[in-house]
């Protein structure tokens, strides 16, 4: 069996000399185009893994920012002061307990408060507004 | 698996440029298929350019690449213009004039566009492309003692040609 990848024959080997002496004609290709060409033809590949690193860091700081966001709880005025008011419990201290005591004085005046934002949305009377400037009065002296 | 860069594009364009061009211009014919081979080698090069991993054997894979897109522009140039063919000027350019050349370049295109199609490609891939048999036989699809067998019949053919042009002169 011959070798395949040398000429085939000997005798073949004058004319192959003579028509390996031709020079094939040049191709007429503008490198530097050719190279811009080759560079914006690789470039989608990239876009396209760009845009995906894109898209997994948005999901990554969404999720990141579900789940460390605090949760909120909307409450009506009336299921406000139902829960605040019985919930409430006492100090232990006794010093607070003490009626003229910061806390407890505080505490009334945000009593008074949420009443009037559960019971109307009027206005409140001369009394209830006398009131809560005799706490604030008292509170602040 | 390495990348395609641009300075393996242009070595493989120095090194397989003038021999895919010519492999490229035995498939067209008319007076635009100088610049429809350039287009045709600029585009397989670009087409390399794209992979996203090297060819196994680079100048193979650009010789299959330039055939199918010569055979693609060849259907389409025919269907352009079915009447238009020029013998002449379809082999126009396939060499260089050079004088320490042996033959004369446009007697030698002459006698390459006298042999078949599936003979002269296998002749032009070996020659002036370098490829061996076996690469020869994955760029036409076909084994490589057909694509030896072929290149035989093809030097056969062409130094026929020459005894009998010399001996009539």
């Amino acid at each position: 069996m011959p070798e395949l990848n040398s000429s085939p024959s000997p005798d073949w080997g004058g004319l192959e000399a003579a028509l390996g002496s031709l020079t094939p004609t040049a191709p007429m290709i503008d490198r530097d185009q050719l190279m811009f060409e080759a560079g914006r033809a690789a470039r989608p590949q990239q876009r396209g893994v760009t845009s995906l690193a894109l898209v997994a860091c948005a999901a990554i700081a969404l999720g990141i920012g579900r789940w460390t966001a605090p949760t909120t709880v909307s409450l009506e005025p009336t299921q406000l002061a139902e829960n605040v008011g019985p919930q409430a419990q006492e100090p232990a201290d006794s010093s607070l307990t003490d009626p003229a005591s910061y806390y407890q004085l505080r505490r009334r005046l945000n009593d008074a408060d949420l009443a009037a934002i559960g019971s109307s949305p009027a206005l409140p009377t001369q009394t209830q507004a006398a009131d809560r400037a005799a706490l604030l009065h008292e509170l602040l002296n | 698996m390495s990348h395609i860069t641009p300075a393996l594009l242009g070595s493989l364009l120095s090194a397989h440029g003038a021999a895919l061009r010519l492999y490229a211009r035995q498939f067209l014919s008319g007076a635009e298929s100088d610049a429809a081979a350039d287009d045709v080698v600029q585009e397989a090069l670009l087409q390399l350019a794209k992979q996203a991993t090297m060819p196994d054997d680079p100048p193979a894979w650009l010789f299959r690449t330039v055939r199918n897109g010569a055979l693609t522009a060849r259907r389409r140039a025919e269907r352009r213009r079915r009447h238009e063919t020029s013998a002449g000027s379809a082999r126009s350019g396939w060499f260089e004039s050079r004088p320490e050349a042996q033959l004369d370049a446009a007697a030698a295109a002459a006698a390459l566009a006298a042999l078949p199609d599936e003979v002269r490609e296998v002749v032009v891939a070996h020659l002036w492309g370098g490829l061996t048999f076996e690469q020869i036989a994955t760029v036409v699809g076909t084994s490589s003692s057909t694509a030896h067998r072929r290149y035989e019949q093809g030097l056969q053919t062409l130094r026929l040609r020459w005894d009998t042009k010399h001996a009539g002169t």
